[in-house]
């Protein structure tokens, strides 16, 4: 693989670092380099901090390689782009071989105060000993540049910074016009509390005054709890509640100051404003970046700033012209090109200390646990996650669940290991099973990447993952817990990332499982089969070998193993009874036991998985509200009466079911209320209901790729190499 | 001593083995206390090929039903219905399961260590085969220089 520019990177940063890095991909790819990216984790963040969406986004949309975990890249250049990341936890595994290399340093060695920000005293040795190149920075301003001075790096430091770049076509030109009353003043930062001044030195910088209101984007709540009551004339906004483009555009000045002990290294959020031709107001120091583009002021002194603003319509379209025109010609993703000029190399044979890993031409391993639950819905959501992953990567079924066969027979290769609950173990006992028998498989697999789909990792399961040391790990984990579980988040921190299958019901979702909603990713929902992969209604009927022109509806009441169900059953028996148009077709995966065939004349059995492609043959259902069997339905726009499996051992399928009543996606009924279940058995024979029903589930479209969302996240996450044949995002 | 009880009589030596308690079961971490006072048989019935239980498998498994915990080492498609009748069960990757994935590690050591570990988590009394012994069964990546690729 071969590169202009390899970017070792923590793709986690929630604000400028990553910001400036989405535009460099842009921008390299704007100049016809190659760009490539090897995620790395930053000691700063929690392991499973969740990635910077943006960023993702933009790999998705340039089309950056992320270089597979055995892959050896060359590359022209490789930045390490932040110095956080030259920390001795961080190495690259298959290492790279580039001409040159250089540590991006996006922050100064130390606050006002002299406090480091992140150690410096071994990075020439980590350098040498972990990257093989000699340590060379590149500031990403003159600010950071002298404070590499002021410590002891001038022999490192390379004579050009590596500015940050924006795309100008993000950030539409605000028209300066006629000011309204009153004047709208803004800022926007990551909700850090030195991103912003004291509340004392606030009240100076965004005063009350009725002239004014000061709208604020991500502030911290410390910050607002100093405050007995807030500023009548202070608008506050959560951190990327809103686009910062459409944010800047609501604005007519652009103020920003920090507490007194932060050092702002770039100040990626005033370049944003002064794209967008902001009149900005910052302290002084920021000249050094932004020369005569800004305003400069004292805190104390700001409102004197605005009020000039306010006053002086042609100062404000000059300040604006100045900012833009300012962005344009240093800041422009056109100066890319220049800059990588400025840091490229003549190429160099490779150096005798730098070890060569020879790229192996197998598929990287994917070990998917799965834990044994009720029925087959963690087994089923990780054969889809499988199936969007494609063959670039090979996936190994490691399950506890009795129906394992069901992946073995989808071509996967598949291990089972029993679970302690029928075997009545104690559960230290089995614990130390299962994590023998994780550790013996994690040192034979060598997956890159394992994942784990259930409500609680397993001790077993996380000592082995954190023995064995060298696969990234994620949980998958789909929400409505019915009661907090403190002990399941807890573990969190064992994981790279923790995504959760999208729920079309998530309004009622009481948010157990986001204790710490910046360590989840949230997709849509994960479905085996898609919408436009159905069969029709004839073919799938044939499939199924059932009558082409009867009443069919589906049975699917689970497996019945946590909750009685036979008060739906008897009801359904008696309604068969009634209307002898109709036959029930009760489906199971083929490893469940056939039951007695003469249960009922109209009660058809039969064994199939998955069942998704086939849903069209069915005029209405009655199932229980599992997460896969609800959305599937809802999906296929079959309209269904959902009987929710109350067991407290289940998510919350109570508030599914009675959310898709409510939006008129489905019929729902307790199991325990026989006279609802009769009555909404009578309405599925209704043709109108029926239609209604399809017709409300028809209208939610374009959110049921989560499956294929999980698999890219994977993908840069876990450096998985892609599939050919997946589909384009 | 697992080899002569063939030769002696099930019966006989299962009513041995409850008055003699000579299996240490203390390793055996799949079984529950109350398991481990009791009788366990392992059966390999690893070439299975029917969906349904072979007449060969069926016929062991009644043998062997005085024994308190049965465990039957076979493809996972027979899970079902060895729990209905109350069994327990584990499993082995098949060799043309093997030969697809494409893995080439160290298959040879992984199911050695495997069918040992299966062994020693159990602690059977007994053991019965259906079809090849597991070693056999495995032959061609355990001992077959066709295979090592796989090795």
């Amino acid at each position: 693989m071969e590169l202009d520019v390899l970017y070792l990177a923590d793709l986690r940063f929630p604000g400028g670092t990553s910001t400036s890095l989405k535009y460099d991909l842009r921008a390299c790819k704007q100049a016809g380099l190659r760009a490539g990216v090897v995620p790395l984790s930053s000691p700063v963040f929690a392991r499973c901090q969740v990635p910077n969406s943006a960023l993702l986004a933009e790999i998705e949309a340039t089309g950056t390689v992320i270089v597979p975990q055995d892959e050896t890249p060359k590359a022209r250049v490789a930045l390490l782009y932040h110095p956080s990341l030259l920390d001795k936890t961080v190495h690259v595994r298959a290492g790279f071989d580039a001409d040159v290399f250089y540590v991006v340093v996006h922050q100064p060695t130390r606050d006002r105060r002299g406090r480091a920000y992140y150690r410096t005293e071994h990075w020439s040795g980590l350098a040498a000993d972990l990257f093989s190149h000699d340590l060379r920075l590149l500031p990403v301003s003159d600010v950071v540049r002298k404070d590499l001075e002021r410590h002891g790096f001038s022999h490192a430091l390379h004579p050009a910074n590596w500015t940050n770049l924006i795309d100008l076509e993000d950030f539409p030109l605000k028209q300066i016009g006629e000011l309204n009353s009153p004047v709208r003043i803004g800022r926007h930062s990551r909700p850090s509390r030195d991103k912003l001044p004291s509340p004392k030195v606030a009240l100076e910088c965004y005063p009350q005054h009725p002239d004014y209101a000061h709208l604020m984007m991500g502030v911290p709540q410390d910050f607002l709890d100093a405050f007995d009551t807030l500023p009548w004339n202070w608008q506050i906004y959560a951190f990327s509640s809103r686009p910062v483009s459409g944010f800047l555009q609501s604005l007519d000045i652009y103020s920003y100051f920090h507490s007194d002990t932060w050092v702002e290294a770039f100040g990626y959020n005033v370049l944003e404003a002064l794209a967008t031709g902001l009149p900005c107001v910052v302290p002084h120091y920021m000249e050094e970046t932004f020369s005569d583009a800004c305003l400069y002021a004292e805190p104390a002194n700001a409102q004197q700033t605005y009020d000039r603003l306010r006053s002086d319509r042609s100062l404000r379209e000059e300040v604006s012209l100045r900012a833009r025109a300012h962005v344009e010609s240093r800041f422009g993703l056109d100066q890319f090109a220049n800059k990588f000029e400025k840091i490229v190399e003549a190429p160099k044979t490779s150096s005798p200390g730098r070890v060569k890993h020879p790229r192996t031409s197998e598929r990287p391993v994917v070990l998917s646990v799965t834990s044994n639950g009720v029925g087959l819905g963690h087994l089923t959501r990780q054969l889809a996650i499988a199936e969007a992953l494609g063959p670039a990567v090979n996936v190994v079924f490691f399950s506890l669940s009795e129906a394992i066969e069901v992946a073995r027979s989808m071509g996967y290769l598949a291990e089972f290991r029993p679970f302690h609950r029928r075997l009545q173990l104690d559960v230290d006992d089995w614990n130390s099973f299962f994590f023998q028998e994780m550790r013996e498989a994690l040192s034979h697999y060598k997956p890159s990447l394992v994942l784990f789909d259930g409500n609680v990792p397993y001790a077993g399961f996380i000592d082995a993952v954190d023995s064995y040391g060298k696969s990234c790990s994620a949980w998958i984990r789909r929400g409505m817990w019915r009661t907090p579980q403190p002990d399941s988040i807890a573990r969190e921190g064992f994981f790279d990332a923790i995504i959760e299958p999208g729920e079309l019901c998530e309004a009622l979702d009481l948010g157990y499982s986001r204790v710490n909603p910046d360590n989840v990713t949230s997709v849509n929902p994960v479905l085996m089969t898609q919408p436009h992969q159905l069969l029709d209604k004839a073919a799938a009927r044939r499939a199924l070998d059932l009558p082409e022109n009867a009443t069919l509806c589906l049975v699917q009441l689970g497996a019945e193993a946590n909750f009685n169900m036979s008060v739906p059953r008897e009801l359904l028996f008696d309604f068969l009874d009634r209307h002898p148009d109709v036959i029930a077709v009760d489906v199971r995966s083929p490893l469940h036991l056939k039951e007695h065939s003469d249960i009922h004349e109209r009660f058809l059995q039969r064994r199939l998985f998955p069942l998704g492609r086939y849903l069209k043959a069915f005029d209405f259902a009655v199932c229980a509200a599992g997460y896969n069997t609800f959305h599937e339905n809802i999906a296929a726009a079959l309209p269904t009466l959902f009987i929710p499996n109350s067991n407290p051992e289940t998510d919350d399928q109570d508030s599914r079911a009675l959310h898709g009543a409510r939006a008129g996606w489905n019929l729902a009924s307790t199991a325990e209320d026989p006279y609802e279940i009769e009555t909404q058995l009578r309405k599925l024979l209704e043709p109108d209901i029926r239609q209604g029903l399809s017709l409300a589930c028809a209208r939610k479209t374009g959110c049921w790729d989560g499956a294929g969302q999980i698999a890219r996240q994977l993908q840069i996450q876990a450096r998985l190499p892609r599939s050919s044949q997946e589909p384009a995002p | 001593m697992m080899r002569q009880l063939q030769n002696i009589g099930l019966r006989f030596a299962l009513r041995g083995l409850r008055i003699l308690g000579v299996t240490d079961k203390e390793d055996a971490l799949l079984l529950s206390q109350l398991r481990k006072r009791g009788s366990v048989a392992l059966i390999w019935a690893l070439d299975e090929t029917e969906d349904h239980l072979s007449a060969g498998l069926s016929d062991k498994l009644a043998k062997l039903s005085g024994f308190e915990t049965v465990v039957v080492v076979c493809p996972p498609r027979l899970f079902s219905v060895l729990r209905s009748q109350g069994h327990f069960f584990e499993t082995l990757p098949a060799p043309e399961d093997i030969g697809r994935s494409g893995i080439s590690s160290n298959w040879e050591l992984y199911l050695r260590r495997r069918i040992a570990r299966i062994r020693k988590n159990w602690g059977p009394d007994f053991e019965a085969v259906e079809g090849p012994e597991p070693e056999l069964y495995f032959d061609a990546i355990l001992n077959g220089p066709e295979n090592s690729g796989l090795r």
